[in-house]
C-alpha cells in the first residue's frame, strides 16, 4: 500500500471533457482536484467585442488564453518545414480554443451531433488511403449510445427527434424540442425538397425551453464566439462543474498551469506539478493522486505528455512508440455563399437552424463526407471580411451598397467534412520557444491528408447545389485548400486503440503502459466524424469517467 | 483622453481617406459615424500600426502635392478616388524609386480600407459605428433582451 495521496484524481483541464469527468468522479464520492489554466469568466468578462472574440480575433479574443505568454510555433508551409513562425493565441495558425472554466463550451455554437456507426469504422468501410493513418475506433457507436443520451440529458440538448433520416439508432428522444425554424430554414428546406434531400432542425446544446433550472435561449445574435446572456447555452461551466463543486469533493483551481505529470523512480504516475498564479506571481505547487486525467484539448494534452519526460519515460509519457501528438486533426469547412432576391435574414439567433446529413457517407469515390447546415448569424464585420462576391470592390459606394443590400439576402451553407488523419500532422515540443513559465510550447506541423480536400471539394459542390435549388441568383466561394486542420475541433493526438504501436491509450482512455494515467478529451478520437465533435467528447468522457470510477473503487 | 496619434495634416488626410472608403449616401460617411475615433483609439494601443498609418498618410500627401500641388484632403473626390484606386491597383504616377513606393502605398491603402471598415461595421464599443448606424443600414438588430425576465445576464 502506498502512502495516502492528496486527491483520488487530478484532472488537468476544466473543458468539455474535464468538467464531466469531475462530476462523475465526485458524485461517486472521489476527491478531485480540477486544474484550469484559465479563469472562471463571468458573462461580463467575455465582451461582445466584434473585433476580439472567438469568431474573429483581429486584435485579441474574449475567452483566453492571454495573448502574451502563450505562444505556439507553426510551420506555415509543409514543403519547407524548416521555416517556422511564432504566433500568439489570436493570430492565424494558432488553432486556439477558449481557455476558461468550461473551455470551448463557454463560447461555442453548441451544435450537438452524435456521430453515426460508420464514423467509428472508417478504415473498415473505406480502406486506408495511402499515406493516411485512417483506422477504426476500438469501440462502436453502440458502446457510446447510452452516454450520448446521458450527455444530451445532463448537459441539455434540443433537437428534432426522428428528423435526421441518416442518424444512428437512438433509444430515447431529445430532452427538449427543437429551436423554432428561421426564415432561412424555410427557404433551404424548400430547396432540399426539390433535390430529394432530408433536412431537419440542427440539434443544439441550447435550452429551447427552460431546462434544469435555467432559462431558455433569448435568440440573440451573439451566440457562437460569445457568452450567453440568458445562460440558456449549455456548457460544462453551468451544468456538471457546478454539480461537482456542490458535492464538496471537488477543488477547482483556476489560473493553474500544469507543467508535468509526475512519476516516481519506477515510472509510475504519482500526481502533478503546476504553477498557480492568484494574481501575485506564480507559485509552484504539486498534488499527489491515485490517478491523473489529462483533459487539456488535443494540442495541450499532447504537449503535457511530451513535457512530462523522465528517466523512465525519456520521450514523454505514453510516447515510447512516438505516437503522442500525431494524427492531429480537426475539420476542414467547405462552404458556399448565395445571394437571394428577397431578404431572408430574420435575426433569430443562434442562426444555424437547418441541416442535412445526406452526404456524411455513401458518396461514390469519396472517403466519408460531411454534414451541411446554414451558418450562425454573422457579425456585420465578419460579413465585410468574408462575404463579398469576388467582383464587388471592398471600398467606396459599391462596397457600402453591397453591405446594405447583401447582408439580409446572403446565405452561407457550410459544414465540417470528416478529416482523413495524417501521421505527419502533429504536435511536438518547440525548440527554443517557451511560454510565460519557460516551458517549451507546442509546435504544429504538417497538413491534413489530401483525401480530406477531395471530400471538401465534393461537399463544396453540394453546398452550391443546395443554394441553387433554394433560389440563389448568384453563388460564390472557394473550396478549401490543403493545410493543417485543428482549430476548436482539434482531436486525434492521443488516439485510442488496442495496439500500443499505433495508439496512445486503450479503449477507456488509459495510457498504454500505465495503470493510473488517463487522457479524456478529443485527443482520443481516432477519427473526428463529419460533425461538430463536442457531444462525442462529452459522451466519451461520461463513459470513460464511469470506468475510472469503477477502477478506483 | 488618449494622445492623438495624428498631426493636424495627417488627421485631415485620414478623414478624407475614410470618407472615400465609406462615402456618404442616405447613411453617414465614415467620419460622421465616428471612425476617426475608432482609428485613433486603435492606434493608441497598436504601436506598429500607428507607425504604418502615420508614414502612409505623409506619403499620400507627398504624392498628391507632387502631382496636383495640393494635399489629399484638398483635391476633389474624383481625384481622391483615382489616387486610392491607383494605390490599391499598384498604378501610380511615375516617380523615382517607384517600385518600393508603390508597394508601400498599396499596403497602406489596403490597411486604410480594412481599418475604416472595421470602425464603420464593428460594435460601437470600439469607438466607431456611432449609434449603431451601420447596423441600422444593413438590418442587423441586436436583441435587447429583458434579461431580468429570464434571470439576468450570467
Amino acid at each position: 500500500m502506498t502512502a495516502a495521496t492528496d486527491y483520488d484524481v487530478v484532472i488537468v483541464g476544466a473543458g468539455a471533457a474535464g468538467g464531466i469527468v469531475a462530476a462523475v468522479l465526485t458524485e461517486s464520492g472521489f476527491h478531485v482536484l480540477l486544474l484550469e489554466r484559465g479563469q472562471d469568466l463571468t458573462y461580463e468578462q467575455i465582451p461582445r467585442d466584434h473585433l476580439r472574440n472567438q469568431r474573429i480575433s483581429i486584435y485579441g479574443h474574449n475567452g483566453g488564453p492571454d495573448i502574451d505568454g502563450n505562444p505556439r510555433v507553426i510551420v506555415p508551409d509543409d514543403v519547407k518545414p524548416e521555416i517556422t513562425r511564432v504566433v500568439r493565441p489570436h493570430e492565424g495558425g494558432y488553432q486556439n480554443n477558449a481557455s476558461t472554466v468550461g473551455g470551448g463550451t463557454r463560447v461555442y455554437g453548441a451544435q450537438a451531433w452524435r456521430f453515426v456507426e460508420k464514423d467509428f469504422r472508417m478504415a473498415s468501410t473505406y480502406g486506408i488511403p495511402e499515406g493516411s493513418s485512417l483506422d477504426d475506433w476500438p469501440i462502436s457507436y453502440a458502446d457510446l449510445e447510452p452516454f450520448y443520451e446521458q450527455a444530451e440529458q445532463e448537459i441539455g440538448v434540443c433537437g428534432e427527434t426522428g428528423g435526421d433520416k441518416h442518424s444512428a439508432y437512438r433509444k430515447n428522444s431529445y430532452p427538449m424540442p427543437p429551436v423554432p425554424p428561421t426564415k432561412r430554414h424555410g427557404v433551404l428546406k424548400d430547396g432540399a425538397e426539390k433535390l430529394g434531400w432530408n433536412t431537419f432542425t440542427t440539434p443544439l446544446l441550447i435550452n429551447s425551453v427552460p431546462y434544469h433550472g435555467r432559462p431558455a435561449c433569448v435568440q440573440c445574435q451573439h451566440c457562437v464566439g460569445f457568452g450567453c446572456p440568458s445562460d440558456g447555452k449549455n456548457g460544462t461551466h453551468n451544468t456538471v462543474i457546478p454539480r461537482a463543486l456542490a458535492t464538496g469533493n471537488c477543488d477547482l483551481q483556476t489560473s493553474a498551469v500544469c507543467d508535468a505529470v509526475l512519476t516516481n523512480a519506477s515510472g509510475t504516475v504519482t500526481g502533478v506539478s503546476y504553477l498557480h498564479d492568484a494574481g501575485n506571481g506564480p507559485q509552484r505547487k504539486s498534488a499527489s493522486a491515485r490517478a491523473v486525467v489529462v483533459s487539456s484539448g488535443a494540442i495541450e494534452s499532447a504537449r503535457l505528455l511530451l513535457l512530462s519526460s523522465s528517466k523512465c519515460h525519456p520521450d514523454g509519457l505514453g510516447n515510447s512508440n512516438d505516437v503522442v501528438g500525431r494524427n492531429l486533426q480537426g475539420h476542414v469547412y467547405p462552404g458556399a455563399l448565395g445571394l437571394f432576391e428577397e431578404p431572408n435574414y430574420d435575426g433569430i439567433g443562434p442562426g444555424v437552424s437547418i441541416s442535412t446529413t445526406q452526404f456524411n457517407h455513401g458518396n461514390a469515390g469519396i472517403v466519408g463526407g460531411g454534414m451541411l447546415s446554414d451558418e450562425f448569424i454573422k457579425l456585420p464585420i465578419i460579413f465585410w471580411y468574408r462575404c463579398f462576391p469576388p467582383e464587388v470592390p471592398r471600398w467606396g459606394i459599391e462596397a457600402k451598397n453591397w453591405m446594405q443590400y447583401g447582408f439580409t439576402r446572403t446565405m452561407h451553407v457550410i459544414g465540417p467534412v470528416q478529416d482523413i488523419p495524417d501521421p505527419n500532422s502533429r504536435v511536438t515540443l518547440a525548440q527554443g520557444t517557451v511560454d510565460r513559465y519557460r516551458l517549451p510550447v507546442a509546435k504544429l506541423s504538417g497538413t491534413t491528408h489530401p483525401e480530406t480536400i477531395n471530400t471538401a471539394a465534393f461537399m463544396f459542390e453540394r453546398a452550391k447545389e443546395w443554394l441553387t435549388a433554394s433560389g440563389a441568383v448568384k453563388i460564390w466561394g472557394d473550396p478549401p485548400g490543403l493545410g493543417l486542420s485543428a482549430g476548436q475541433h482539434q482531436a486525434g493526438t492521443c488516439r485510442m486503440g488496442d495496439d500500443p504501436r499505433t495508439s496512445v491509450t486503450d479503449s477507456y482512455g488509459r495510457v498504454h503502459g500505465h495503470d493510473n494515467l488517463y487522457v479524456m478529451d478529443a485527443s482520443l478520437h481516432v477519427t473526428n466524424g463529419g460533425f461538430n465533435p463536442v457531444l462525442t467528447i462529452m459522451a466519451l468522457a461520461y463513459r470513460n469517467a464511469a470506468n475510472l470510477a469503477e477502477a478506483l473503487s | 483622453m488618449p494622445h492623438i496619434p495624428f498631426s493636424p495634416s495627417q488627421q485631415k488626410c485620414m478623414i478624407a481617406i475614410m470618407d472615400r472608403v465609406v462615402p456618404s449616401n442616405e447613411f453617414p460617411s465614415a467620419s460622421v459615424a465616428g471612425v476617426l475615433n475608432y482609428i485613433e483609439s486603435l492606434l493608441h494601443m497598436e504601436e506598429q500600426l500607428r507607425t504604418s498609418v502615420q508614414s502612409g498618410l505623409d506619403a499620400i500627401d507627398q504624392l498628391t502635392t507632387a502631382t496636383f500641388g495640393s494635399s489629399f484632403a484638398e483635391i476633389n473626390f474624383e481625384l481622391q478616388d483615382n489616387i486610392l484606386k491607383g494605390c490599391l491597383d499598384g498604378r501610380l504616377p511615375e516617380r523615382d524609386g517607384a517600385e518600393l513606393f508603390t508597394t508601400a502605398l498599396r499596403e497602406f491603402a489596403e490597411l486604410c480600407v480594412r481599418l475604416v471598415s472595421e470602425g464603420y461595421y464593428a460594435d460601437p464599443g470600439n469607438g466607431g459605428n456611432r449609434g449603431s448606424v451601420s447596423w441600422d443600414m444593413i438590418g442587423f438588430a441586436v436583441t435587447d433582451a429583458d434579461w431580468s425576465a429570464v434571470g439576468g445576464p450570467k
